[in-house]
């Protein structure tokens, strides 16, 4: 559709993606194992039942531990060409924004506790309606964007 | 400007008001302190709070009436009020907006306005409510306020001479709803396709569900009329609500006509409680025209305005109903008339047959949910599901056939529908993003979803055009950042 943008995300987001993924697949164990011994305990149904979910379990984490950040990773792009910002997202469904800069209200960096730990921000774009974040950037590099795409605001609407 | 101060009638609504923001934690400690009565010295001190908290909730609001100034000086709308702390807010002339009036039932009986400040938002991520607002002043207090405002207003856009008020007469209101136009509004708002849609699955369920003839021959009719009184029922509960809601929108959209005033657009409405909203032309995102299926036939349309601001006219609505309900040919010459450069009437773009086949299967996809879950809940009984698909198909031809695009010199409209057709109109300046959006199997036929988003009231709007080919995708993108 439109050329696909030049710069890639940090290449520290595919290890907090895995983090993330890995906390998912714990949240999403504890529930299931909880049922699995209560189940298992009651009805005295087959082992089989039991490595089923084990199966499940391994199946999810495959999924959100490796494939998914892998793909996603590969995806995410962002450029700034010019006058304008392009995005692209989204493993099987090719997502490509574009947002002219003259139309960015303020732009912000943020930060939970993971992304410090690994040095990198995400940053948040806002126009009048709508929100785009990159995630996952280098400390640093958030910081020039943000910065860059603030002074070109100021500059442009001085010569307005 | 002398200060001025509310009508005493304030302290009422402030108190309630307060009384509002209280309401949970009173509930909790009236609930939680009931049991049977804490004894001795501990029950009369909770006995103490409560009197405490009512007497609060009723002096509070006294507090706040009397405390509350507003004056206009230097340029500046000035409030001073507060019940502990005193605040001050200096709200620059050039910032006002508008000043919006409703007036309740109280607020009638008295002559009174509600007035609400509304300011130009200086882009902050926070959604400020309307800057301030007075609770309740005068209908001549309002009028002086308003004159006040303009003539500082003007002074400062201006920086000449400003010309001595003459009391200018309400123009003509260019758009007046009848009573005819109000009652089939009322009565086609939205619940009526839900009850129907409703009506007929029931009617349908107790075909399938109940064996009537094993019924019949084992306990006779009682059955049977029970069923029959149930089904009347659940129609007559459905017709009230039916009922209730259109007495209800009758009352909201009473007396409703749009007056232009220099750049301003001001819609009044209501019949008990009258509400009125200025919505400055400038300020407008983008036009969008609905037409629903119930009400197209009788070629009646909706016509949206989507303006950025934070007031809402109505929970039900996106955006602001300038036509709430309005015959489309007058619709397209009423809109040219107040904004020249917009032809909703303009022919936009189809798309190409090919693309027709995806609506109609991504609609009869949908319908596969219900399907499979009915069908596993009542096996083949739950086949009678299927009746689904043939809507779906009618509905996903209906789709491709609005679906489209226009893309003018600095203007363009995108033409999509779910149920309703919307028709949606603006211009580069205000379109704040655009999105592609491609799947898979997308990529393989060569088209794409092309989105577009503008700003109404504190959030987005969209319009979007589903299965358009890649090389129109690539005009509107083009269209939205020309190449340098």
């Amino acid at each position: 559709m439109l050329s696909i943008p030049r710069e890639k995300i940090s290449q520290k987001a595919l290890t907090v993606w895995r983090i993330y993924g890995a906390l998912f697949t714990l949240a999403s164990l504890i529930p299931v194992g909880v049922s699995v011994y209560f189940v298992f305990w009651a009805e005295k149904i087959s082992v089989w039942f039991f490595i089923g979910a084990l199966a499940l379990a391994l199946v999810v984490a495959f999924f959100t531990i490796y494939a998914i950040p892998t793909l996603r990773y590969k995806r995410w792009r962002y450029e700034i060409r010019g006058e304008d910002l392009l995005i692209q997202q989204g493993l099987f469904i090719k997502t490509q924004t574009l947002i002219p800069l003259i139309r960015v209200q303020h732009v912000d960096t943020m930060q939970g506790p993971i992304l410090r730990k690994f040095h990198l921000a995400s940053v948040e774009i806002s126009t009048a309606a709508t929100q785009h974040e990159i995630p996952a950037l280098e400390e640093a590099e958030a910081e020039t964007l943000r910065q860059w795409i603030s002074n070109w605001i100021k500059t442009e609407n001085r010569n307005e | 400007m002398s200060k001025q101060r509310l009508h005493p009638i304030s302290a009422v609504y402030l108190s309630l008001k307060n009384l509002k923001e209280l309401i949970v934690p009173i509930l909790i400690g009236f609930f939680a302190g009931n049991t049977g009565g804490p004894p001795g010295i501990f029950g009369i001190v909770v006995n103490y709070i409560w009197l405490a908290i009512f007497i609060y909730i009723l002096i509070s609001g006294i507090i706040q009436w009397k405390r509350f100034v507003y004056w206009v000086e230097e340029d500046e709308l000035r409030i001073e009020h507060g019940l502990f702390v005193k605040k001050k807010r200096y709200i620059p002339v050039e910032r006002i907006q508008s000043l919006d009036e409703t007036e309740g039932l109280l607020h009638r009986s008295f002559g009174l306005v509600l007035v609400k400040v509304e300011t130009a938002s200086s882009g902050g991520a926070i959604a400020n409510k309307a800057e301030a607002e007075l609770t309740a002043i005068t209908r001549e207090q309002a009028k002086q306020l308003k004159k006040e405002l303009m003539r500082r207003k003007e002074k400062i856009e201006e920086e000449s001479e400003v010309e001595v008020e003459v009391e200018v007469p309400k123009p003509k209101p260019f758009f007046v709803m009848n009573p005819q136009e109000l009652f089939i509004m009322a009565s086609t708002s939205g619940g009526i396709g839900i009850v129907i849609a409703t009506v007929f699955a029931f009617l349908s369920q107790f075909e399938e569900l109940i064996p009537y003839e094993v019924v019949y021959e084992r306990i006779g009719g009682i059955i049977q009329s029970a069923t029959l009184l149930i089904s009347i029922l659940v129609l007559f509960g459905l017709f009230s609500a039916w009922a209730a809601s259109v007495v209800i929108t009758m009352f909201r959209y009473a007396n409703y006509r749009v007056t232009q005033v220099d750049r301003d657009l001001i819609i009044e409405s209501g019949l008990l409680e009258k509400k009125q909203w200025t919505i400055p032309m400038d300020r407008i995102q983008a036009i969008r025209m609905v037409k629903s299926p119930i009400r197209a036939p009788f070629g009646f349309v909706t016509v949206i305005l989507e303006s950025a601001g934070n007031v809402k006219m109505d929970s039900l609505m996106p955006g602001f109903a300038l036509f709430p309900i309005v015959k489309e040919k007058q619709a397209v010459e009423l809109v040219r008339h107040l904004f020249p450069q917009v032809s909703l009437d303009t022919q936009v773009q189809s798309l190409p047959k090919e693309v027709r086949i995806r609506y109609i299967i991504r609609m009869v996809l949908l319908t596969l949910i219900p399907i499979i879950v009915a069908v596993s809940i009542l096996q083949w009984q739950g086949l009678w599901t299927l009746i689904l698909v043939p809507f779906a198909v009618f509905l996903g031809f209906k789709q491709y056939e609005s679906a489209g695009s226009y893309i003018g010199e600095g203007d363009i409209i995108v033409r999509f529908r779910g149920v309703q057709e919307h028709t949606l109109w603006t211009i580069r300046k205000r379109v704040q993003s655009m999105k592609v959006v491609q799947s898979i199997f997308q990529k393989r036929a060569d088209v794409t979803h092309l989105q577009l988003f503008v700003k109404s009231g504190m959030a987005a709007s969209r319009g979007v055009v589903r299965d358009l080919s890649s090389d129109r995708a690539k005009e509107m993108l083009e269209w939205y950042v020309p190449k340098k």
